[in-house]
């Protein structure tokens, strides 16, 4: 008799590309699928129900080979790992940069309308907004791309592209913040400096540095990927 | 001796679970079994084709998918959507055009 878990299959298909939620629903159905070939084989006088069973239901290596030939099955990030380890980082940055920034101004009109607000506090949500988008964000995207992408069997040259990617992008980006005229209309100037830390020959030693800390995060995701039973 | 669905017969696991599909939801065993009843036993389709063609459907629009448990068991049961219904109107013109030519070399007087 199978193991009802089906715990090679569930691995080759991971490993093939398929979403770890639609392997979860299609082992399901394998198994209740088994279930009932075993009831059948059972009311039809069947000697050995369960090897019969498993026969009719056919080998995993055949199943994992004809649903993984299907390319519809297969997650984005494998249809199409260059939009999401490629094209992603690069449209990330500006996202991030433009809700940034409507944030910032929907803010500062809050205060604009509450006249005696403080400041300071204004001030200490940009600078924590500043902080997750150029050093937190990168961090935990780029990270996540890359165990996404060990995850699902890509090629690995994949994770390190995206890696690389987001490393040079926030070593190349900034973004400045300054408030104007609190209380008696408020105002943000808001601007992602692209080109600032390039043309200060500094974006280097930072790009090396965010790849770096990309790669211990990884690691560390990895590790404790292991660590997870299936 | 039920022939197994093959490469050669591409579309037609589609279009026989959308038909079985049309009269109403199913799930994975009871579509198989469908199949085998409604061909007369002619027909077969294998686990390996009945679901990877099932989710394609479904990630395609055409089926909807809703879990429910049944004696303890986590069962997925399957309807035909709007879009599956014209899917089944444009595989059922196309196998008949398919069907229709290829008696039509069988009857004709070429040998």
């Amino acid at each position: 008799m199978p193991d009802p878990t089906f715990p090679s299959l569930r691995r080759r298909l991971i490993a093939g590309g398929i979403s770890p939620r639609r392997v979860r629903r299609l082992l399901q159905e394998l198994r209740d699928h088994y279930t009932e070939l075993v009831l059948e084989q059972q009311r039809t006088g069947s000697p050995r129900p369960a090897e019969a069973a498993s026969a009719l239901l056919g080998t995993e290596e055949s199943l994992a080979a004809q649903l993984l030939a299907r390319r519809e099955l297969l997650s984005w990030s494998r249809r199409w790992p260059w939009a999401v380890y490629a094209l992603a980082p690069l449209l990330i940055f500006p996202t991030a940069f433009v809700a940034t920034i409507c944030l910032m101004v929907g803010l500062a009109h809050v205060l604009n309308g509450m006249r005696h607000s403080a400041p300071v506090a204004f001030l200490d949500v940009m600078r924590a907004i500043r902080y997750f988008d150029l050093y937190l964000m990168p961090v935990i995207v780029a990270s996540g791309l890359a165990v996404l992408a060990r995850r699902r069997g890509v090629s690995p040259v994949w994770a390190w592209l995206s890696i690389a990617l987001f490393a040079l992008l926030s070593s190349l980006t900034n973004i400045s913040v300054t408030l104007q005229h609190i209380g008696a209309g408020a105002g943000v100037s808001s601007r992602p400096a692209i080109l600032i830390p390039l043309l200060m020959k500094r974006w280097l030693p930072t790009a090396a540095a965010a790849a770096a800390i990309y790669t211990v995060v990884l690691h560390w995701a990895l590790r404790r990927d292991r660590e997870v039973p299936d | 001796m039920p022939i197994r669905t093959t490469a050669f017969m591409a579309g037609v696991p589609e279009l026989l679970i959308l038909k079985l599909l049309s009269a109403g939801e199913m799930y994975g065993y009871e579509l198989a079994k469908a199949v085998q009843t409604a061909s007369a036993e002619a027909l077969s389709l294998g686990e390996g084709v009945l679901y990877p063609a099932l989710h394609a459907l479904e990630i395609g629009g055409a089926l909807r998918a809703r879990t429910a448990m049944v004696d303890g068991r986590k069962r997925v049961y399957y309807t035909l959507t709007a879009r599956g219904r014209r899917r089944l109107r444009e595989l059922t013109r196309r196998w008949q055009r398919v069907a229709g030519a290829v008696q039509a070399v069988l009857g004709g007087s070429y040998a």
